[in-house]
C-alpha cells in the first residue's frame, strides 16, 4: 500500500481524533457525559490485543482467547457490590488510583508509592504490546517488516503529545477529561465497526469457514474445548484474571470511576459493555481460521490486515488498520495518562514537596506521561519481540492482579491491616516478577538462560515446586496471587490496625491561600464557596480531598501540616464526655435514691410514731371521755332512783350534771381542734387587734374564774398584727383555762410588743413540777385532771402561726409564746 | 436488586465455567458448525439479555 497514502489516512484520523476531543470539551460536553459514553469508553478495555492479538490467538490456541472477555462480563454484573461502593467512596475521597484508595484504606506510607511504581513497570509490556501492534501494521502495509521499531518511535512520541494536550490542560482536582472521554467513546465505535465489518466482508466473500477444515484436520484442535485439568485450569485462571485486570488496571480505573459523571451509567454499562465485548469477538474466530486456510506462513496477529490484502481490497485493509490504531491509541492514551497521575501523586510529588518544586506539577505530570512512553519503547526494544502480543498482555494482566486481594479486603474486610496488605504486595509482586517478568527477559536474550532454568529443579521460575504442563501465565498468576492472598490474609489475622490518622482542622483563609499556590485561582475560588459555612475541621478536610485530586492523598496531607493544627479524636472526646455525663448523672441517680430512701424511712418512723400516737389519742380520749360520761351516768341513776330526794339534794346532783356535761363539751371541743388540726385546715389570716382578743379572752374565762374565786389581772399593750384570729383566741383560752385550774388566787395575762408579739400567762399555783416541764407540750400529759391536750394543742396552734410557746422559769407557771408581728409564710398545717 | 444481580452472576459464572469439554468433545456439530463457541456465544448472549431486563430500569 502507497505509504503516503497510509500516512495521509492515519493523520486525518488523528486529526479526527483531536476534533471530536475538542468537541468533547466544548460544544458536545452533554454527549460526552451520557451513559453511552461512559458504556463506551469502557471499552478502552479492548485494545489492539483485541483487535489483533485475539485473531492471532485464536488462530494459534483456539477458543481461549475467550476468557479476556468473559472476566469483565462479570464483573460488571457484580456492580451493585463493586463499582457502585467504589465510585462513592472516589467521589468522597477524590481517588484517581487503587494506589490512593490503598493509602486511605490502610494509611501505610508504603503502599501508594510500591503500588504506583509496581503498576508503572507491569504496564509497560502492556504499553509496548500496543507500539509494536501499530508499528507492525504500518510496515505490514507498507510492504516492509523491519526495522520495526523505528515506526514505533514516532507513534509513541505522537501518542504522547495527544495525552498530553487531552489530559493535562489544567490541574483539575476532579481529574475529569470530557474530550479525552468522548475521543476514547468515537475510537470504541471505530475499532467495533471495523473489526465487524472486516469479519462480515471475509465471510461474504468467502463464506463459512469450518465446512472447510475438513481437508485441513490439524485445525479441527482450534474448535475444541480445553482438554484436560491443566487446560480447564487455564480457562478459568484465566476469566478470574481477566476480570481482576478489568477491575485494577489504571486506565480501567480512570474511565470507569475518575470518568463517571453518575453513577447510574453502570446501570446501561452492565448489559452494554458485556453487549460490545460479544460483537466484537464474534469475527475473531472465523478470520482466525481464514488466516490459518489462507495464509498459513502469515503472521497470526497481522491476520486482520492480511485477509482483506488476500481479497483485494485495499480500502478495507486500511479501515482495519485504523481500527487496530483506535484501540491502541485509546488504550495509551488513558493508560499513559493514568500512570503519569499515578506517578505523580506518589512518587514525584512526596519528591518535589521535598525540594519545594511542587509548583512545577503539571509539568512534571507532562513529563511523566513522556517518560512513560519512552520505557515503553525501550521495553519493546529490549523484550518486544520475544513475545505474541497476547503473551505480553497477560504478563500486565498478572502484574495488576497483585493489587487484588489488598483491594478487594480492604474494601469489604474490616481486619485487613497495613502490614497485611504490604506484605500481600510484595509476595505477589516478587513471585510475578520471578515467574513472569524476568523469564520474558530472558527469552528476549538480554537476561541468560538462568532465569528460565531457576537455581533449582523445584524452584523453576516456570514450575515451581515441581508443577508441570500448567501454561507459564496460568502458572505465574495463581502462584503469585495465592501467595500474595495468603500473606494478606496471614498477616493481617496477626497484627494490628494502625491507630486512626489523627484529624486537622485549620482557618478558612489560610487553607484557600493554600489552594491558590498549589491549585491556582479557580480551585481556591470553588473551595472559597464549599467551605463558606464549614467549621475549620470540616474546611480542611475538603481542601485536603481537592489537594489529594490532583498531587495524591500523601503529598495533599504533608502540604495541610504546614497550615493546620491536630484536634483531638471527635469521636473520643464525645466517648469520654458521654462516660463522664453518665457518671454525673449516675452519681446524681444515686444520691436521689439515698435522699428518697432516708425520706422514706422518715416517713415511715414518722407514721409509725403518727400511729402509735392515734393509739394513744384513742386510748385517753376513751378513758377521759368514760370519766365524766360515768359520772353523768351515775348521777342520773341517781336522780332516776330517788325521786324523794330533797330539793337541795336535787339541785347538786343536778349542777354535777351541768358540770360534768361542760367538762364533756371541752373535751369534745379539744379533740375537734385536734382533728383539725391533724387535717390542715388552712389558716385564715386577718389584720387582727390583738388587745381586744385578750379582753374577749379573759371575759370568756371570767365566769370560771369568778366560780373558783379567782382574780383575773392584766396588761395589755395596743397591737395589730395579720394573723389568724380564732387560732390565738384558742391559745389563750387553752392557757388561761390550765392557769386557772392551777391557780390558788390570781392569774396575770400580758401582751407585750416589740419586734414580735408576746403574751404571757401566769398563775400563782404549785408550778409545773421539775420532771414534768419537758413534758407538758406533749399530748395527754395531764398532771392535774385535764385532757392532756390543751398545752400540745397550743404549741401546734402558735408553730402554725410562725410562733414559740415555751414554760418560763419562776414561782407558780408562766407560760408565754409570741407572734410575728407580719405573718406571710407560714405554714398552714402547723405540724412538725 | 443486589440478590437478582448476585443469582445472575452465580449463573453466568456456572455457564462460562462449565466443564464443557465433557458435553462437547467433537470439534464441529450436526450444521457444521463448532458447539464450544456456539455454546460460549448462547450463554453470553444469554447473559447479557437478562442483564438488560434486570438493569435496564432505575
Amino acid at each position: 500500500m502507497n505509504p503516503l497514502v497510509l500516512l495521509l489516512s492515519l493523520f486525518l484520523y488523528l486529526g479526527l481524533l483531536f476534533l471530536v476531543a475538542l468537541l468533547g470539551e466544548g460544544r458536545w460536553r452533554s454527549l460526552a457525559q451520557s451513559p453511552w459514553a461512559y458504556t463506551l469508553s469502557l471499552a478502552v478495555y479492548a485494545t489492539a490485543w483485541t483487535f489483533m492479538g485475539s485473531v492471532g490467538w485464536a488462530a494459534t490456541e483456539g477458543a481461549s482467547f475467550l476468557p479476556i472477555y468473559l472476566g469483565p462480563t462479570l464483573v460488571l454484573l457484580l456492580w451493585p457490590f463493586l463499582q457502585e461502593r467504589l465510585l462513592s467512596l472516589a467521589r468522597a475521597h477524590r481517588l484517581t488510583s487503587w494506589a490512593d484508595f490503598l493509602y486511605l484504606r490502610f494509611g501505610h506510607g508504603l503502599l501508594g508509592p510500591l503500588a504506583a511504581g509496581f503498576l508503572v513497570v507491569g504496564l509497560l509490556p502492556y504499553l509496548a504490546l500496543q507500539l509494536k501492534a501499530i508499528a507492525q501494521a504500518f510496515l505490514f502495509l507498507r510492504g516492509e517488516e523491519e526495522p520495526l521499531t523505528d515506526i514505533a518511535l514516532p507513534t509513541a512520541l505522537l501518542l504522547a503529545l495527544f495525552a498530553i494536550l487531552f489530559g493535562t490542560r489544567r490541574l483539575d482536582p476532579s481529574e475529569r477529561h470530557q474530550g479525552l472521554v468522548l475521543a476514547v467513546a468515537f475510537e470504541s465505535l471505530v475499532k467495533l465497526l471495523a473489526l465487524l465489518l472486516v469479519g462480515g466482508v471475509v465471510l461474504w466473500q468467502l463464506g463459512s469457514p469450518f465446512p472447510k477444515l475438513q481437508n485441513r484436520p490439524e485445525l479441527l484442535s482450534l474448535l475444541l474445548p480445553p482438554e484436560g485439568l491443566a487446560g480447564y485450569l487455564e480457562w478459568a485462571s484465566l476469566v478470574l484474571l481477566s476480570g481482576l485486570a478489568f477491575l485494577f488496571l489504571p486506565r480501567q480505573f480512570h474511565v470507569s470511576v475518575v470518568e463517571n459523571t453518575d453513577p447510574q451509567h453502570l446501570r446501561l454499562a452492565a448489559w452494554a459493555f458485556p453487549l460490545y465485548l460479544l460483537l466484537i469477538n464474534l469475527p475473531v474466530l472465523p478470520l482466525a481460521l481464514f488466516g490459518r486456510l489462507l495464509l498459513p506462513e502469515g503472521n497470526p496477529d497481522l491476520y486482520v490486515l492480511a485477509l482483506p490484502l488476500e481479497l483485494g481490497n485495499g480500502p478495507l485493509a486500511l479501515l482495519a488498520f485504523l481500527g487496530g490504531v483506535s484501540a491502541a491509541t485509546a488504550m495509551v492514551v488513558v493508560e499513559s495518562l493514568a500512570l503519569s497521575i499515578l506517578i505523580s501523586n506518589h512518587l514525584l510529588s512526596p519528591l518535589l514537596l521535598r525540594f519545594r518544586a511542587l509548583g512545577s506539577l503539571l509539568l512534571w505530570r507532562r513529563i511523566s506521561i513522556l517518560t512513560v512512553m519512552l520505557l515503553a519503547y525501550l521495553y519493546f526494544r529490549l523484550a518486544g519481540e520475544a513475545y505474541a502480543l497476547v503473551a505480553m498482555g497477560l504478563i500486565s494482566f498478572v502484574a495488576v492482579a497483585q493489587l487484588a486481594p489488598a483491594g478487594l479486603l480492604g474494601l469489604f474486610w474490616k481486619g485487613a491491616t497495613p502490614q497485611g496488605a504490604l506484605a500481600g504486595l510484595l509476595g505477589g509482586i516478587a513471585v510475578w516478577a520471578y515467574t513472569l517478568f524476568l523469564p520474558a527477559l530472558a527469552r528476549s536474550g538480554w537476561l541468560p538462560p538462568f532465569f528460565l532454568e531457576g537455581p533449582h529443579p523445584l524452584l523453576r521460575p516456570e514450575g515451581l515446586l515441581g508443577v508441570r504442563g500448567l501454561d507459564p501465565v496460568t502458572h505465574g498468576f495463581l502462584a503469585s496471587l495465592t501467595l500474595n492472598l495468603a500473606l494478606t490474609l496471614g498477616v493481617s489475622l496477626f497484627t494490628r490496625r494502625m491507630a486512626l490518622q489523627e484529624e486537622r482542622t485549620g482557618e478558612v483563609e489560610e487553607l484557600a491561600a493554600l489552594l491558590r499556590r498549589v491549585l491556582g485561582p479557580e480551585a481556591e475560588e470553588s473551595f472559597r464557596h464549599q467551605a463558606r459555612a464549614l467549621p475549620g475541621r470540616e474546611a480542611a478536610g475538603l481542601a485536603e480531598t481537592l489537594l489529594a485530586g490532583s498531587v495524591g492523598p500523601a503529598t495533599a496531607k504533608l502540604l495541610l501540616l504546614s497550615v493546620t493544627r491536630a484536634v483531638p479524636p471527635e469521636a473520643l472526646r464525645e466517648e469520654v464526655e458521654e462516660a463522664a455525663r453518665e457518671s454525673r448523672e449516675l452519681r446524681a441517680y444515686a444520691q436521689a435514691l439515698e435522699e428518697a430512701r432516708r425520706e422514706l424511712a422518715e416517713a415511715y418512723e414518722r407514721l409509725k410514731a403518727l400511729d402509735q400516737a392515734k393509739d394513744e389519742l384513742l386510748a385517753a380520749v376513751s378513758h377521759e371521755l368514760k370519766t365524766p360520761l360515768t359520772a353523768v351516768r351515775a348521777l342520773a341513776e341517781i336522780l332516776e332512783a330517788n325521786p324523794d330526794l330533797s330539793e337541795e339534794e336535787r339541785g347538786r346532783f343536778v349542777s354535777l350534771l351541768a358540770k360534768e356535761t361542760v367538762r364533756l363539751s371541752r373535751l369534745v371541743e379539744e379533740i375537734l381542734a385536734y382533728t383539725r388540726l391533724q387535717a390542715g385546715v388552712p389558716l385564715a389570716r386577718s389584720p387582727t387587734d390583738l388587745r381586744a382578743l385578750a379582753v374577749e379572752a379573759l371575759a370568756l374565762v371570767e365566769p370560771l374564774a369568778r366560780e373558783r374565786g379567782i382574780t383575773m389581772e392584766s396588761h395589755l399593750a395596743e397591737v395589730q398584727t395579720l394573723t389568724d384570729r380564732d387560732r390565738v383566741l384558742q391559745v389563750l383560752l387553752n392557757l388561761l383555762h390550765n392557769a386557772l385550774r392551777h391557780a390558788r388566787s390570781r392569774v396575770r395575762l400580758e401582751l407585750l410588743a416589740n419586734k414580735e408579739v408576746l403574751f404571757r400567762v401566769s398563775d400563782d399555783g404549785p408550778g409545773v413540777p421539775p420532771q414534768a416541764r419537758t413534758l407538758v407540750f406533749e399530748p395527754f400529759q395531764s398532771f392535774s385532771g385535764g385532757t392532756g391536750l390543751g398545752l400540745f394543742l397550743a404549741r401546734r396552734l402558735v408553730e402554725s402561726l410562725g410562733g414559740r410557746i415555751w414554760l418560763e422559769e419562776g414561782e407558780g407557771a408562766t407560760f408565754a409564746f409570741t407572734l410575728p408581728l407580719e405573718v406571710e409564710h407560714e405554714d398552714s398545717g402547723g405540724g412538725r | 436488586m443486589k440478590e437478582r444481580a448476585l443469582a445472575l452472576f452465580l449463573l453466568a459464572l456456572f455457564l462460562f465455567l462449565f466443564p464443557v469439554s465433557l458435553v462437547f468433545p467433537a470439534p464441529l456439530g450436526p450444521q457444521g458448525l463448532p458447539p464450544l463457541y456456539l455454546y460460549l456465544y448462547v450463554s453470553w448472549g444469554l447473559v447479557v439479555l437478562l442483564a438488560y431486563l434486570l438493569f435496564r430500569r432505575p
